[in-house]
């Protein structure tokens, strides 16, 4: 039990905690838009699932591709005037937030949204244990998504290059690479991440317009702990988090921020940079 | 603007803002001075640490703490207001020396996102630990206002909005004062060296370490000042009074006015608190609106709107 809880947390947390970090690396500004497209992506997913009839799986790839088009036109149109102020560029970041927010709580109205028939809740028994089925298809949805995200970091020529545009931005245009397309690239990825949880995460819980912001807050943490600007550093961040979350929970429910608070500073105090992170 | 002008100007300023009470009887807009006031000086705080090149966003949280202890010690041990907020300013220092002297190894982002960790945890402390006392999510109720003076057979009362008022004022200038004349001093000069490059400010024999640790200090301890008065005007406190949000909204008005300049932050918190005033009545369209004026605003004049002015309209003339 201790173990799928600890899943699905670190899951949820490296869903939105990925996007976060991507558009950070690249384009370097703490994108506090992030919850509000995630919402976003959460109401795509809602209303093609449940006014249109579509397919729930090909719900969440319309959410995906939704948010990834909102994200590289929010690029090209606000942050590609703040790359050489950082700070303006976040405070940005809360404006268009504040927008979409209110947007949603004014075109789509403030109530929960729920659609949690969108994927089976039979109850089955696994190792002893009963969990339900939609967990688990998420989870697996989740694990799917991390994987081709690692692989097409680690192993394709447009992850290398994104790679090390993060590192070395100015190297990197010496060597060819045209910058404004790889940010365009990752900002998509960044938003198709957040579509996803959106739509994961939607289904497992509710969506309502204020509900990307208390999301953001723990991802801030995951990446305390993995370190900013690595997609590595959020998976072990978020696992790190999730675990010693589902662990705490069973001992206390407030214990746990304890726990996680106490995490962080020892790790400060060995390694300031996060586990993988870099400058 | 012309250098003798300014002192006859902000004289004319502060005597102005001293005897507003005199012309206006609307409660309204006196509560709106007060907080026009608060935000000011916090904002001010806000810009002290700053001034090293670092963000805190567990400011809320210092407040938080700063609130929390005047408003334990006046309902629980029935001390006076002008005890308890010296005793609140010194253990929101406490605390800011013990959790900065983590924080500050880190910088940049690092340390954006260390204090948020650090101030969301202080939130939900006071949120979960111990309900009897800190009352939980519900807060604290009933907190009085400050308690008499008598002064020689003449007794100041300050159980009104006036009151009130002009202790808000009194803190603002005093948080003015000593801000002001820390940009103009050693001190503030050293800070502004370790904004600009630490490396720098290292080679040049800057112990970086402290005085990064001093500006988080002194930073903190204006938060927890307006904590106090924030406790005592509202008369009741919630942990959700002191989320992160909020200070993401004093950031916002000081990016928006101008951290570089000193009147940058107060001059972003007056006009886009009057302007979210006029658009209260449009409901959630306020929020649109208003983050279409930063974005557009920072989108044309990143460095803030007075640094702005200063460059282009003054040196023209």
């Amino acid at each position: 039990m201790i173990i799928i809880n600890g899943l699905v947390l670190s899951l949820t947390y490296f869903l939105v905690a990925s996007g976060l970090t991507i558009v950070f690396s690249i384009m370097g500004i703490i994108n506090f838009a992030h919850g509000a497209i995630i919402m976003l992506g959460g109401m795509v997913a809602y209303y093609t699932f449940t006014f249109f009839g579509i397919n729930f799986y090909f719900s969440i790839i319309l959410a995906m591709a939704a948010t990834a088009m909102i994200s590289v036109i929010l690029k090209r149109v606000v942050f590609d005037y703040f790359a050489k102020f950082p700070l303006a560029g976040c405070i940005a970041a809360v404006g268009i937030g504040m927008i979409i927010q209110q947007g949603a709580l004014i075109g789509l109205g403030g109530e929960d949204k729920v659609f949690v028939n969108a994927l089976p809740v039979d109850l089955i028994k696994m190792f002893g244990i009963t969990i339900s089925l939609d967990r688990i298809i998420i989870v697996l949805v989740s694990f799917a998504i991390m994987i081709g995200m690692l692989i097409f970091l680690q192993f394709t020529k447009a992850g290398l290059i994104i790679r090390a545009t993060t590192q070395e931005p100015i190297a990197s245009q010496l060597c060819g690479v045209n910058n404004g397309y790889v940010s365009a690239i990752s900002m998509a990825l960044g938003g198709a991440l957040a579509g996803a949880a959106g739509a994961l995460l939607g289904a497992l819980f509710t969506v309502s317009p204020y509900w990307g912001e208390s999301l953001i807050l723990k991802a801030f943490v995951v990446i305390i702990i993995g370190g900013l600007g690595s997609v590595l550093g959020a998976i072990l961040g978020s696992f790190i988090l999730g675990f010693v979350e589902s662990i705490g929970i069973t001992i206390s429910g407030y214990i746990t921020f304890v726990l996680v608070f106490v995490l962080i500073v020892i790790l400060l105090l060995l390694r300031p940079k996060g586990i993988l992170g870099h400058e | 603007m012309n250098k003798k002008l300014e002192p006859v100007i902000y004289t004319l300023l502060a005597l102005f803002l001293f005897t507003l009470p005199l012309y206006t009887k609307s409660q309204y807009f006196i509560t709106i001075a007060i907080f026009i006031f608060l935000y000011c000086f916090m904002s001010l705080g806000l810009r002290i640490i700053m001034k090293v090149g670092e963000v805190s966003f567990g400011y809320a949280a210092f407040m938080c703490i700063g609130s929390y202890t005047t408003a334990l010690l006046t309902t629980k041990l029935h001390l006076s207001f002008w005890v308890t907020w010296m005793i609140a300013c010194a253990i929101t220092a406490l605390v800011a020396f013990l959790l900065g002297s983590l924080a500050v190894r880190t910088k940049g982002v690092h340390f954006f996102l260390v204090t948020l960790a650090m101030g969301e945890t202080i939130r939900l402390i006071a949120m979960n630990w111990n309900a009897p006392l800190l009352g939980g999510p519900q807060g604290i109720y009933g907190i009085p206002s400050p308690t008499p003076i008598t002064l020689g057979g003449l007794t100041i009362k300050f159980d009104s909005r006036v009151a009130m008022y002009f202790i808000a004022l009194v803190v603002l200038v005093m948080v003015v004062l000593v801000t002001w004349r820390l940009d103009r001093s050693r001190i503030g000069r050293i800070w502004d060296v370790i904004g600009q490059d630490d490396r720098l400010a290292a080679v040049i024999g800057i112990n970086v370490y402290w005085h990064k640790l001093v500006s988080f200090v002194l930073s903190s301890t204006v938060a927890g000042l307006g904590g106090v008065v924030f406790a005592h005007m509202m008369t009741y406190i919630s942990p959700y009074d002191f989320t992160f949000f909020y200070t993401m909204q004093l950031l916002v008005y000081i990016v928006f006015g101008g951290a570089a300049t000193f009147i940058g932050p107060m001059v972003g918190v007056t006009f886009l608190m009057i302007l979210s005033e006029f658009l209260r009545k449009f409901g959630p369209y306020e929020l649109i609106f208003y983050g279409f004026v930063i974005i557009l605003v920072l989108r044309f004049i990143p460095e803030g709107v007075v640094s702005w002015i200063r460059g282009n309209l003054i040196r023209r003339q």
